[in-house]
């Protein structure tokens, strides 16, 4: 069921982080740019990965991106 | 599969795409149907400015569908670590009458290569009767005596039912002289038709120094980690999402390579970090898709806080352009500046009561500017093969927070990749 109501509930949320405002309703059938390999958080991930590696060996401080993962004795 | 349900849409994929992916964990799109399979294999090449370390780098991800519930990635990683990096800084002494040398430097802890301290005279004048005096200091590398192999491997098992993910992971991280295991727990629940999603996760690592210039030593440190995030889209082209992560690490955080120059004796001696740190990061990152343009906009801010003192941003942007036939252009620009930590300076003339004291340069206040290109290709539906190079420059001026000037330690690397996708 198709419901607007239902987008009330996360507006707090949404307000919280949103620049827009209380979230749209986007219907799925509206989400195919969404969708895109290009606009995935993360469209690389293999590179992200290599790269906050290197952040992590040379920056003092790292991580936000997510949690896991182990140290190394990096220099 | 439910007939009910929706077609299984990549959306949520795409929104929650490495949510919580780390170093050593990528994590691409945990939605509420496992991921199609894929193989991504990469070569990276990192490589300081004025011969200083290199790393080669091989990495794969495996993502593999068991079943309608149930999806399993598999990553591996080998590093091929060499070169000189700086183990501590000694000051230059300038006279009235023309003279510049280094402080004398009479031993040096643990190190295992041979220093070069720039031949110092056996001893050093008076500081402090006017015609002599400190002017700078310079950086001490530790020669290229040093290789290591990092290999790395982890695997993250996700359950997917209705609007809800469960993810179990774990893995290990191996080199001569430091290991870690860990394991991470994540759950993500969409709501709100799928244009929400909460993700809440904890990790745990444990991992063991056995420095290589120590005999009979060993130091452990544990690491937690937390993490709750919201994503939510905002229209049809755009969503946003907010992570806020605590890392919490006990046990051994000094890094035994690195010394001090104290100039009360004439020596360089370890290093000593606290016991314990505690970091947060707030995270936010915007993606918007440009129709027209057939772009995409990606925009992320990160500010970072610990109780060493040390406070940091981060500003990263990347732009997506299709070029057609399959080609697409990625330029890519980061900022970052972090503060000093409270018990970094350059050099000690005394070691501090509260015992810690560091001058690793990675804990002095700097900033570095970063640029990068990519070109991918996808060559067939299956194949796509992408190939980039970025260009970091560490400048203490470059930092918005207040520090004592490290431009000794300035430097710069770039880093090479090359990767092929595979969706098989």
């Amino acid at each position: 069921m198709h419901s607007r109501h239902s987008a009330l509930l996360p507006c707090g949320l949404g307000t919280l982080l949103s620049l827009a405002g209380c979230a749209m309703d986007v219907a799925p059938w509206e989400r195919g740019n969404l969708a895109r390999q290009e606009m995935a958080l993360e469209p690389y991930p293999l590179e992200a990965v290599f790269r906050q590696h290197v952040f992590f060996s040379k920056e003092a401080v790292s991580g936000g991106y997510g949690i896991g993962g182990g140290g190394c004795g990096c220099n | 599969m439910a007939a009910t349900d929706q077609p299984p849409s990549k959306t949520l994929t795409a929104l929650t795409s490495a949510a919580l992916a780390l170093p050593g964990m990528p994590q691409t799109g945990v939605a509420a149907t496992p991921e199609e399979r894929d193989w991504e294999v990469g070569y990276f090449y990192y490589e300081e400015g004025d011969d200083r370390m290199t790393v080669e780098s091989l990495n794969q991800s495996l993502v593999v569908p068991l079943g309608d519930r149930l999806d399993i990635r598999l990553n591996g990683v080998r590093d091929t670590i060499s070169g000189a990096s700086p183990i501590y800084n000694v000051p230059q002494i300038r006279c009235e009458d023309g003279r510049v040398f280094d402080a004398p430097v009479r031993t040096v802890s643990g190190a295992s290569g041979s220093t070069s301290t720039g031949g110092p005279p056996p001893e050093r004048p008076p500081l402090n009767d006017g015609s002599c005096g400190i002017s700078s200091v310079r950086q001490v590398m530790l020669e290229s005596t040093f290789e290591d192999i990092r290999t790395a491997g982890d695997f993250k098992l996700s359950y997917y039912r209705d609007d809800t993910t469960l993810s179990f992971g774990a893995g290990l991280s191996r080199e001569k002289d430091y290991d870690s295991d860990f394991f991470s727990l994540d759950l993500r629940q969409e709501m709100n038709q799928k244009l929400t999603t909460l993700a809440v996760g904890y990790s745990l690592a444990s991992d063991t120094f056995t420095p290589l210039n120590k005999t009979n030593f060993s130091g452990d440190k544990e690491t937690h980690q937390l993490l709750v995030g919201v994503t939510q889209v905002l229209s049809k082209n755009d969503f946003i999402q907010a992570n806020l992560t605590y890392g919490d690490s006990s046990g051994y955080l000094t890094d035994p390579y690195k010394n001090v120059y104290l100039l009360s004796t004439n020596e360089a001696i370890e290093e000593s970090r606290p016991e314990a740190r505690r970091q947060w990061n707030l995270l936010t990152r915007y993606v918007h898709y440009f129709p027209g343009l057939k772009s995409a906009l990606h925009l992320d801010y990160r500010y970072s806080r610990d109780d060493w003192g040390i406070s940091a941003h981060t500003v990263e942007t990347f732009w997506i352009q299709s070029l057609g036939q399959g080609w697409q252009l990625v330029p890519r620009l980061r900022y970052y500046s972090q503060g000093q930590a409270d018990f970094y300076q350059s050099y000690f003339e005394d070691l501090p009561a509260d015992g810690y004291y560091s001058s690793d340069y990675r804990l002095a206040g700097f900033g570095a500017l970063s640029g990068a290109l990519k070109l991918t290709k996808q060559i067939t539906d299956q194949v796509r093969l992408d190939a980039g190079v970025e260009f970091y420059d560490r400048q203490s001026h470059y930092a918005l927070n207040d520090h004592d000037d490290s431009s000794y330690a300035d430097y710069g690397f770039t880093i090479y990749s090359l990767s092929v996708d595979f969706a098989f």
